[in-house]
C-alpha cells in the first residue's frame, strides 16, 4: 500500500497535527482548507530542501539508506531504524517527513508518503548525482514552457473512457478486448493508428481504475470512479499517476527515475548507460537495470517518455509537472456555436469536459475537441432522467459563451417530441378464447402486473412481472408453458406435426429445474470468474464428484441450480448432463456459482 | 502573455477565434492557402487542402509560409503532420508544366524530374490523354488540354498551365462613370481586387455573395480582356439581365450585343447564351456548342458557375485555350463536382465571406427566422397516414401557414416582401388569400419582367415566386423573404434564396429571411440542415413557434403523456 500525505494528515490526532502545523508555519490544521495548506507546505521540493539541510551529514546518509534499503511502498521496518536512530526519526516526525503506522496490533513501521520522496531523493543525492553527470551531449528544445492541460496521453484516456462509456468494449473469453476494435480504436488515438500504445494506455486505464470489466467479463467498461477521477486538476492527476506508477513499477524506481529526470534543464536528455551505472553505484536495494529498461519503455509507450536509442527524457507534461509550472485552466471555456457544435479547447478542466462529454455527441478530439448538440444527446439526456431545464443549465454552467437562442428552442423541441412517447417493453398473456382471458384477467386484476386488455383474447402483463404472474396464475389453476414466444408463434403445433427426430446432436438445450430457492443473495453476484469456474469443475470431475451448478437470467432475482454428472466449458456454454440424465447447455454469463457435491 | 487566436487540429482543419484582437490579422493571413468552412457566431473553421496549397502555390506562397504563418498566429505548436502536408503537397504544383509544343504542333507536358514524367506516365488515368514522347515529357494533343490537367489533379500532381490563350478578337469596351439610366457607377475595392486576381492568370472563379455585384466583375473584366466575350447564363432571363447591364454600365451598343438564346440566334462580339441551349444534343454533336466555338472568343464567362451541367463540363474541357472567368456565389454542388470546376474552369482566385461585406455595408444585414407551425389534428392524421413521399407534400401545404404569412405581412405592411415556394397549388392558394401576384415558370418573359419591373418601382409590395426566381434575377427592393415550402436542404438554394434580399437597402435598414415549416414533421428535420447552413455562414437564427391556426404561440404543442397507467419500470 503506498501511503498517501493528504490521507496520513486526516489521520493524524489534533496534537501532532498541531505540532507539524507549527513547524511547518501554518495556521489552524483542523479547518480542510487548512490541512490542504499544510499538506502543500509539507510537499514542497524548498521546505523539504530547507529540512534535509538541518540534518547533519551522517543523518542524511542514514536517511538515505532508509529510503533506498526499505520496501517498495515506503515502509520503513522499525529493526531498520534502530534505537541508535530513533531519535532521528523523531527530528524527521516533527518535520512531517516521517510517520509511523500499525498495520497489526503489534507491529510498527514507518513511512514515507509517496509525495516527499521525489524531492528528498532530489536533495539527498543531488550531491552523488552532481559528481556523476548523466546528461547526455545531446540537447534539444522543448516545444512548451508549462504543462499543458490536454495533451496524448490524456487525450488517449479520455477517448477511452468517453467511447467505453457509450459502447462497452468486447471481450474474448480470455479477458481480452478483440484485435479489431483494438485496431479500430488506435484510429482514434492521439498518434492515429498505434496499436502497441493503444494497448498501454488500455492496460494503465484499467491500472488507474478508468475502466472495469462487466459483471459477465464480456465487456469493458468504464468504472464508476471515473467520474470522480474526472474532476481532478492536473496537478493531482500527475500525483495519481506517479502513484499508479510507484505501485506498478516500484516507488523507488519511479521516484528516482523521476528526480534524475525531472532535475535536467529543460533540453537535456538522460544518458541511460550513465544513469546505470550510477544507479548501481547507489546500492539500491532491488535495483535492475533490466527493470529500468521496461519502465522506460512502459513510460515511452504510454507518452510519459521519448527516447532516442541511448538518450531518455520526459515528455514535456510530466517534465514541467515536475517543476510545479502548469497551463492555467480556463473554466468555464466551452463554446457553444449556433450550428450545435461544442467546441472544448485544450485549456478547458477535465471536469468541464467531463460534462461535455455527457452531454453531447462526440464528433472528434483532437487538440480541440468537437462535440454535437443533437437529437441523439437529448434523447440520451432524457433516458438518464435529466429534464430540459436542468440540462440547459448544465450547458450554461460550462459554457464561456451565451447560449444560441435556436439551439435553446431545438434542445425544447427535441425534449417535446421525445417526451411524447415511450417503447414498454411488455408480454401478453394471449387465450385461447375470450371467457378463458377474461378467467386469467379477473384472477390477475388486482396484480401490479396486471397492465391493461388489448383484445378479447389478450392481456397485457409487466415484461419483469412473468414469473409472478405464472405463479398467481398457476394457484388458481390456470397452467402455462414457461416459453415466451415470438409475436404469431404461439400457436401450438398439432400432435401429428410433431417432429421428434432429434435437435442437433447429442446435447439438448434444456430447463433446468429449481432445486433451491434458499440461496443466499450474494450468490446471485457472479462471484466467480471464468477461470475459477473452470478449474473447480475440472478438479471436481476429475475426483469423480457431482457439481451443483448455480445459474440465472439477468432478469431472475434467484438463482437456477442443477447438479451435474459430467461437462465440459466450449464456445461460451458449459454443456453437460445432469443427475436425471439429461443434457443441457448454459452459456457461461448466465453462470454464478459451482460447487462440488461432496459425497 | 496574450492569447493567440488559432488552433491547428491535427486533421487539417484550423479554428479561428472571432473574439480575439489578433483575428482580422491571423484572417487575412490564412485566406490565401485555406479555405473557409464556416463562421458562426464564435470560431470560423477553415480547412487546409491539397486545392488550397496548390491555389496558395501558384499565387507564389511557398509552402515555408504558409507554415510560418500558422505559427505565427497558432496558440500552441503546429502538429508536425500538418507542416509535412503542407511541404508535401506544395511541393507538387510547379514541377509539371503544360506548354505550347516548341514544333507548335499541340502542347508539350514535361517537367525538369525524369522520375515525376515517368511516374504520371504509368498511370492508367493520365495514360489515354498523353502523346508520344517529345524531349523531356510528352506531347499533348489540343483537345487533350483539358482532360490532361483534370487527370493530373485527380491523381494529385497537377499541372501549371502556361500554354497561354487564344487571344481573341480585339472588343474596345470601357465602363461608364455615369450609368445610362443616370445613376453614377464605379467599381467598389473589392470588385477591382477580384478582378486583379482574375487578370493575372486568364482563369478562375470569383465567389462573391449575391448581392456583391458578380455582374460587375464579369464587365470589368470584360473591359480589362477586351476581347468578344462568350456569356454563359442560366435562364433567358438572367441573359436578358446580362444584356441591360452591359448596355446599362458599359460603352457597348446594342448591335454589338448578341442572344443566342432558342428564339434568336445572334453572333456577336459580346454574345449571351443560356447552358441549356449550349448543352443540347443533336445525335452525336451539340449543334449549338460547335456553332459557337467556331468563333474566336477571348473571353467566356460562366455565370452561377455552381450551377454548371454535367454536359458543359465535358465541353468546357475543350474550350481551355480560352480565358474563363466563373462567378458564383457559393462553390458547394450538390453534386459533388466542384474538383472539376477547379480543374477546367481554374481555381477559386477571390472569395469574400457574406459577413465581411455586410460589415462594410455593401450587403444588407440579414436576420433569419424559422416558425414552426402546429398542424391541425385533421392535418396531422392526414400527415400520419400518407407514404412518405405524399408527407412531404401535405407539410408544405399545411394551411396554418397562411394564417403565418397574413400575420408576416401584416407585420412588414411597410416592406418589399418576396414569397418562396415549391408547389404551384400551394403558390395560388396563396394568391388567393393575400391577393399578390404570382410569378412561375408558366409566366411568359413579358409579364415576368413587367412583374419584376413594378416590384423594383414599388408599384407591387408583395411577389409570389416559385424556384424560378431562385437564380439571376434582379430585386433590389427586397428586404423580406417569407419561404413557405422549397426543397429543404439544398444549400445552395438556400445561399440563392437569401441572396434575393440581401441587396443593399436605400435605407440601410436590415432585411429578413423566415422560413415558415410544419412542426413535427420532415419539413422540421430538413430544416435542421437550413440552419445549419445559414447559421455556419454567420447568420443570425431564431427560432419561433405558431399554433395551428398560424397565430404566434409561445412555445410549441405540449402533448401531456398519457397518465392512465404508470409506465413498468
Amino acid at each position: 500500500m503506498i501511503f498517501s500525505l493528504p490521507l496520513i494528515l486526516q489521520h493524524l490526532n489534533e496534537d501532532d497535527r498541531a505540532i507539524l502545523a507549527r513547524h511547518a508555519r501554518v495556521s489552524n490544521a483542523s479547518a480542510p482548507e487548512q490541512l490542504a495548506a499544510l499538506a502543500s507546505k509539507l510537499a514542497n521540493p524548498a521546505y523539504i530542501a530547507q529540512a534535509v539541510g538541518r540534518l547533519s551529514g551522517d543523518e542524511r546518509q542514514v536517511l538515505l539508506q532508509w529510503m533506498t534499503h526499505t520496501r517498495e511502498d515506503m515502509l520503513i521496518h522499525a529493526g531498520l531504524v534502530g534505537a541508535p536512530n530513533l531519535p532521528l526519526a523523531n527530528k524527521l516526525g516533527h518535520m512531517g517527513i516521517l510517520y509511523q503506522v500499525q498495520p497489526h496490533t503489534k507491529t510498527w513501521l514507518y513511512v514515507i508518503p509517496h509525495e516527499l520522496v521525489a524531492p528528498l531523493f532530489s536533495v539527498l543525492l543531488a550531491q552523488s548525482m552532481s559528481s556523476a553527470p548523466m546528461a547526455h551531449a545531446v540537447r534539444s528544445p522543448r516545444a512548451l514552457s508549462a504543462s499543458p492541460v490536454w495533451w496524448p496521453m490524456i487525450h488517449d484516456f479520455f477517448m477511452l473512457t468517453s467511447l467505453t462509456r457509450r459502447e462497452p468494449l468486447l471481450v474474448t473469453q480470455q479477458g481480452q478486448v478483440y484485435r479489431r476494435i483494438i485496431t479500430k480504436l488506435a484510429q482514434k488515438t492521439w498518434n492515429r493508428g498505434n496499436v502497441a500504445q493503444l494497448d498501454t494506455t488500455l492496460y494503465a486505464a484499467h491500472g488507474l481504475g478508468l475502466l472495469s470489466l462487466t459483471p459477465y467479463q464480456k465487456h469493458i467498461t468504464v468504472s464508476s470512479y471515473a467520474e470522480e477521477f474526472w474532476t481532478k486538476t492536473p496537478r493531482e492527476f500527475f500525483g495519481t499517476l506517479e502513484q499508479y506508477l510507484a505501485s506498478h513499477f516500484g516507488m523507488v524506481l519511479q521516484k528516482i527515475f523521476w528526480t534524475c529526470a525531472g532535475g535536467l534543464e529543460p533540453d537535456q536528455w538522460l544518458d541511460l548507460a550513465s544513469f546505470h551505472q550510477w544507479a548501481a553505484a547507489q546500492n539500491i536495494f532491488g535495483y535492475k537495470s533490466y527493470q529500468a529498461e521496461n519502465f522506460v519503455k512502459f513510460l515511452a509507450s504510454l507518452g510519459l517518455a521519448e527516447q532516442e536509442g541511448p538518450r531518455w527524457r520526459l515528455t514535456d507534461a510530466p517534465y514541467w509537472a515536475y517543476h510545479q509550472k502548469f497551463e492555467p485552466i480556463s473554466s468555464p471555456s466551452v463554446v457553444i456555436q449556433p450550428t450545435g457544435e461544442v467546441l472544448v479547447p485544450p485549456d478547458a478542466s477535465y471536469a468541464d469536459r467531463w460534462i461535455v462529454d455527457s452531454l453531447a455527441t462526440p464528433v472528434k478530439w483532437d487538440r480541440v475537441a468537437v462535440y454535437h448538440i443533437d437529437r441523439e444527446s437529448v434523447a440520451s439526456a432524457v433516458e438518464r432522467g435529466i429534464v430540459a431545464d436542468q440540462y440547459i443549465k448544465l450547458w450554461k454552467t460550462v459554457s464561456r459563451t451565451v447560449m444560441p437562442s435556436n439551439i435553446e428552442s431545438n434542445i425544447r423541441d427535441w425534449y417535446r417530441a421525445l417526451s411524447r412517447h415511450r417503447l414498454v417493453r411488455a408480454t401478453l398473456i394471449h387465450s385461447s378464447d375470450a371467457s378463458e382471458s377474461s378467467q386469467a384477467e379477473q384472477i390477475l386484476e388486482k396484480s401490479e402486473a396486471f397492465l391493461e386488455r388489448l383484445s378479447p383474447q389478450d392481456l397485457i402483463i409487466a415484461d419483469s412481472r412473468v414469473d409472478a404472474v405464472k405463479k398467481s396464475l398457476d394457484r388458481a389453476g390456470i397452467a402455462m408453458l414457461s416459453t415466451i414466444y415470438a409475436p404469431g408463434a404461439s400457436h401450438l403445433p398439432d400432435d401429428s406435426s410433431l417432429d421428434w427426430e432429434p435437435y442437433g446432436e447429442s446435447i439438448m438445450p434444456v430447463n433446468p429445474p429449481l432445486i433451491s430457492a434458499e440461496i443466499p443473495t450474494h450468490l446471485l453476484l457472479p462471484t466467480m470468474d471464468l477461470y475459477t469456474i473452470q478449474r473447480v469443475l475440472r478438479e471436481a470431475l476429475q475426483q469423480n464428484h457431482k457439481v451443483t451448478v448455480y445459474f440465472k437470467d439477468s432478469e431472475d432475482t434467484q438463482a437456477r441450480a442443477l447438479v451435474m454428472v459430467s461437462g465440459f466449458i466450449a464456445q461460451g456454454r458449459l454443456q453437460g448432463v445432469d443427475a436425471d440424465q439429461k443434457a443441457f447447455v448454459i452459456p457461461v454469463h448466465k453462470l454464478v456459482l459451482v460447487q462440488p457435491v461432496m459425497q | 502573455m496574450e492569447r493567440l487566436p488559432l488552433i491547428v487540429q491535427s486533421d487539417l482543419t484550423l479554428l479561428l477565434e472571432v473574439d480575439n484582437p489578433t483575428f482580422e490579422e491571423a484572417r487575412q493571413s490564412l485566406v490565401g492557402f485555406a479555405e473557409l468552412l464556416k463562421s458562426p457566431e464564435h470560431i470560423h473553421t477553415y480547412r487546409i487542402t491539397p486545392l488550397s496549397i496548390w491555389n496558395a502555390v501558384a499565387a507564389g506562397i511557398t509552402p515555408d509560409d504558409m507554415i510560418g504563418r500558422l505559427t505565427t498566429y497558432s496558440q500552441y505548436p503546429v502538429p508536425d503532420s500538418v507542416s509535412y502536408f503542407i511541404r508535401d503537397q506544395g511541393r507538387r504544383f510547379g514541377p509539371l508544366q503544360l506548354r505550347k509544343a516548341p514544333d507548335g504542333d499541340g502542347f508539350w507536358l514535361t517537367s525538369d524530374d525524369s522520375q515525376l514524367l515517368l511516374q504520371v506516365s504509368r498511370h492508367k488515368a493520365v495514360v489515354p490523354f498523353l502523346g508520344p514522347e517529345m524531349g523531356q515529357g510528352f506531347r499533348i494533343r489540343p483537345e487533350h488540354r483539358g482532360l490532361i490537367k483534370q487527370a493530373l489533379a485527380k491523381i494529385g500532381w497537377p499541372a501549371n498551365d502556361l500554354a497561354g490563350y487564344a487571344p481573341g478578337i480585339p472588343m474596345p469596351l470601357t465602363l461608364q462613370d455615369i450609368s445610362r439610366r443616370g445613376q453614377p457607377f464605379r467599381m467598389r475595392d473589392y470588385q477591382l481586387d477580384a478582378i486583379k486576381a482574375f487578370s493575372a492568370s486568364g482563369n478562375g472563379v470569383i465567389v462573391l455573395p449575391c448581392g456583391a455585384g458578380k455582374t460587375m466583375v464579369g464587365l470589368g473584366a470584360m473591359a480589362e480582356v477586351g476581347r468578344d466575350t462568350l456569356i454563359l447564363t442560366t435562364s433567358v432571363a438572367a441573359l436578358h439581365q446580362w444584356r441591360s447591364e452591359i448596355l446599362d454600365k458599359t460603352s457597348l451598343g446594342s448591335a454589338s450585343i448578341g442572344e443566342y438564346s432558342a428564339r434568336v440566334k445572334e453572333m456577336r462580339p459580346v454574345t449571351l447564351t443560356t447552358y441549356q441551349l449550349l448543352s443540347h444534343k443533336k445525335g452525336a454533336v451539340y449543334p449549338h456548342f460547335d456553332a459557337l466555338n467556331q468563333h474566336d472568343w477571348g473571353l467566356i464567362i460562366y455565370d452561377e458557375v455552381h450551377l454548371l451541367p454535367a454536359p458543359v463540363f465535358r465541353l468546357t474541357a475543350s474550350l481551355q485555350s480560352r480565358r474563363r472567368l466563373g462567378l458564383t456565389a457559393t462553390l458547394i454542388r450538390e453534386d459533388g463536382r466542384a474538383d472539376d470546376v477547379f480543374a477546367l474552369i481554374g481555381p477559386k482566385r477571390f472569395d469574400m465571406p457574406w459577413k465581411d461585406l455586410e460589415q462594410q455595408g455593401w450587403i444588407a444585414s440579414a436576420q433569419c427566422k424559422e416558425i414552426r407551425v402546429a398542424l391541425s389534428n385533421t392535418w396531422r392524421e392526414r400527415y400520419a397516414l400518407a407514404e412518405d413521399a405524399e408527407r412531404i407534400r401535405i407539410a408544405a401545404e399545411n394551411p396554418a401557414k397562411l394564417g403565418t404569412i397574413r400575420e408576416l405581412l401584416d407585420e412588414h405592411h411597410n416592406d418589399h416582401i418576396l414569397i418562396i415556394g415549391q408547389y404551384l397549388s400551394q403558390l395560388k392558394t396563396i394568391k388567393e388569400a393575400t391577393g399578390a401576384p404570382v410569378l412561375t415558370g408558366e409566366t411568359p418573359t413579358a409579364e415576368r419582367e413587367r412583374l419584376y419591373q413594378a416590384f423594383r418601382e414599388g408599384l407591387i409590395p408583395v411577389l409570389i415566386v416559385s424556384k424560378v426566381a431562385n437564380f439571376a434575377i434582379d430585386l433590389p427592393d427586397a428586404n423580406v423573404a417569407i419561404q413557405v415550402s422549397g426543397t429543404f436542404g439544398s444549400r445552395q438554394e438556400e445561399a440563392q434564396r437569401l441572396g434575393r434580399i440581401l441587396r443593399p437597402k436605400s435605407d440601410g435598414g436590415q432585411a429578413t429571411f423566415y422560413s415558415i415549416v410544419s412542426e413535427d414533421t420532415r419539413e422540421q428535420d430538413f430544416a435542421q440542415k437550413r440552419q445549419l447552413f445559414l447559421c455556419e455562414q454567420g447568420y443570425r437564427y431564431d427560432i419561433a413557434h405558431a399554433d395551428e391556426t398560424g397565430s404566434p404561440a409561445d412555445s410549441a404543442r405540449i402533448i401531456p403523456f398519457p397518465r392512465g397507467k404508470e409506465v413498468p419500470s
